[in-house]
């Protein structure tokens, strides 16, 4: 009989390891043995999530075991989520709408950021790639969005982004705008009146949970 | 000495009189369309209006080198990508991936006569043209996608990327599938009249790929085409490459294309003069977004970094202003008095 932490380690590990079969296993039994599943996210998802994102940081983990511990983390996730209680479900830090932006299909990065923001409990609309700036706009407004989050790997569509921070000032709407992508700065970001920006995917839920509680 | 004999030289470790100032990187940008009336889609499809453009940056910007094409797709295109062809102010981009599946399928054989296939006759085409506008003296560089970037967009970068763990065979066939095509394809721009090859491989930064497996799959890929193609090779691989830095010091080309996000002197330590850096001028925060003083001045620091040649550290975007492109040229001539 294993124990409920050795049960959660194991899941935390399997994440890391990115083995998705072990981790949508282990959710099994972690059910199995009656573990709250809210528990078993945190504990296990989570936590190792955040070790991967903490080993990004330190590159020690690369892109590609990212992709990896992603698919793993959601396949425990997907064992998990149907068993958690309405309350907790609902519990959820803010809602994003994240896209790239116009004229870009480059979608790795908004991926990754998508996921690191799901596992820090937002609540997450995605509007996919080559997004017009109506759609992040009307998107925004439709479900009352805390964050517009965009990436965009090209000058072309970098040049969109300022679009959708001007529409959602027009509408009024509330939600704060985060930034990245390979030829965003802080200072483009800045430039075009981001209320923040993110290096990486690691970074971008930083500055999201800063300006959440700003 | 020509501005031809200055490039080659620069890149291989020669003496020269003072760096060039060129792109190996595309050079298509929407004053010198208007300059010209020649305008994207039509110089990526049209070997005289991708001739004329390129001439236009050498004409008009000052960059010591015509360089073509403006675009990723022209090899991936006539190895079974469908291509969305862009507009005036963006570039063409891969549509599908023709062996995009959950399990492996083993490509298509190379065909024979690749190089009539779909675009690359524009190319060649582009280059005969240039060499009999620009003479003999001004050096003609041709670009295409390296074989990481060519493997990833035929089997789809995030399949790619996990495959580099799940399925390392077969990453490893598509990558030598890939550089079989990129060899072919280079020496036949080389033997159309290119000066220069110029290897663009995005997809082998370590912002994407594990560094310990750009040391196991890629540089053996490198060190290998190195010796199959048959000129001067510069391997541009954008993002932060500092990671790569020690191996691809044994690349076995004659020099690595670097952006800002890599130091460049940090760069010519760790190659030691076994190959040449060429670089690194911000595309995204100077030249497209900066005045001609920022690039003027980044391009001073540079120079005093003791780039080979002075150049974009990546393609320039299609709205950089002429005057910001021009700056880097007169940043060259006054650091070496000229």
């Amino acid at each position: 009989m294993t124990s409920k932490e050795e049960l959660l380690e194991k899941l935390s590990n399997a994440v890391i390891e990115g083995d998705e079969d072990k981790c949508a296993e282990l959710a099994e039994s972690a059910l199995e043995a009656g573990i709250d599943p809210y528990e078993a996210i945190m504990k296990g998802c989570n936590k190792g999530m955040e070790i991967v994102s903490h080993k990004y940081e330190c590159k020690e983990m690369f892109v590609p075991e990212i992709l990896l511990s992603a698919d793993a983390m959601y396949a425990a996730l997907d064992v998990l989520r149907p068993h958690l209680k309405v309350d907790e479900a609902g519990k959820k830090t803010g809602t994003v709408v994240i896209g790239v932006a116009e004229g870009d299909i480059h979608d790795i990065g908004k991926n990754l950021v998508l996921m690191m923001l799901d596992v820090a409990g937002y609540n997450i609309v995605d509007v996919g790639r080559d997004v017009s700036a109506d759609t992040f706009v009307e998107k925004a407004a439709e479900v009352d969005a805390d964050l517009v989050a965009m990436s965009a790997l090209m000058t072309t569509s970098m040049v969109r982004m300022e679009l959708v921070i001007n529409g959602l000032k027009k509408r009024n709407l509330k939600a704060k705008v985060i930034v990245g992508g390979a030829p965003i700065s802080q200072s483009y970001a800045d430039k075009i009146g981001a209320d923040g920006y993110g290096k990486d995917a690691v970074e971008a839920v930083r500055v999201a949970n800063k300006l959440m509680e700003a | 000495m020509t501005p031809k004999e200055r490039l080659l030289n620069a890149i291989n470790g020669k003496r020269v009189d003072h760096a060039p100032v060129v792109s190996f990187t595309q050079t298509g940008t929407k004053d010198l369309m208007d300059n010209i009336s020649v305008y994207w889609p039509e110089a990526h499809m049209d070997p005289l209006l991708m001739a004329k453009l390129s001439l236009e940056a050498h004409r008009a910007i000052g960059f010591e080198a015509v360089r073509v094409p403006y675009c990723l797709t022209i090899l991936l295109e006539a190895l079974g990508c469908t291509i969305l062809p862009g507009e005036r102010t963006r570039q063409p981009s891969i549509a599908s991936h023709p062996y995009n599946s959950r399990q492996p399928i083993m490509p298509e054989p190379i065909p024979d006569d690749l190089k009539s296939h779909k675009r690359l006759p524009v190319v060649l085409g582009a280059i005969r043209t240039l060499r009999e506008q620009v003479g003999s003296d001004i050096p003609i560089i041709a670009g295409a996608e390296g074989p990481v970037t060519v493997a990833s967009d035929l089997l789809e970068v995030t399949t790619f990327m996990k495959w580099t763990i799940k399925k390392r065979d077969t990453v490893k066939e598509y990558l030598d599938y890939g550089a079989e095509a990129v060899v072919r394809y280079a020496n036949a721009m080389l033997d159309a009249g290119a000066d220069v090859f110029s290897l663009l491989d995005p997809v082998a930064s370590p912002e994407l790929l594990n560094p310990r497996d750009f040391n196991d799959f890629i540089l053996p890929l490198y060190q290998d085409m190195a010796k199959k193609i048959s000129g001067d090779v510069v391997l541009h691989i954008c993002g932060d490459v500092e990671f790569i830095l020690p191996y691809l010091k044994d690349c076995g080309f004659a020099a690595v294309s670097i952006e800002e996000k890599t130091d460049l002197y940090k760069a010519k330590e760790i190659f030691d003069g076994d190959i040449r850096v060429v670089g690194n001028v911000s595309t995204s925060k100077t030249l497209f977004n900066g005045s001609p003083e920022q690039v003027y001045d980044e391009s001073m620091e540079a120079l005093q970094k003791g780039t080979d040649a002075l150049a974009p550290g990546c393609g320039l975007a299609p709205m950089t202003p002429l005057e910001n492109c021009q700056a880097m040229v007169r940043a060259r001539n006054d650091h070496f008095g000229l």
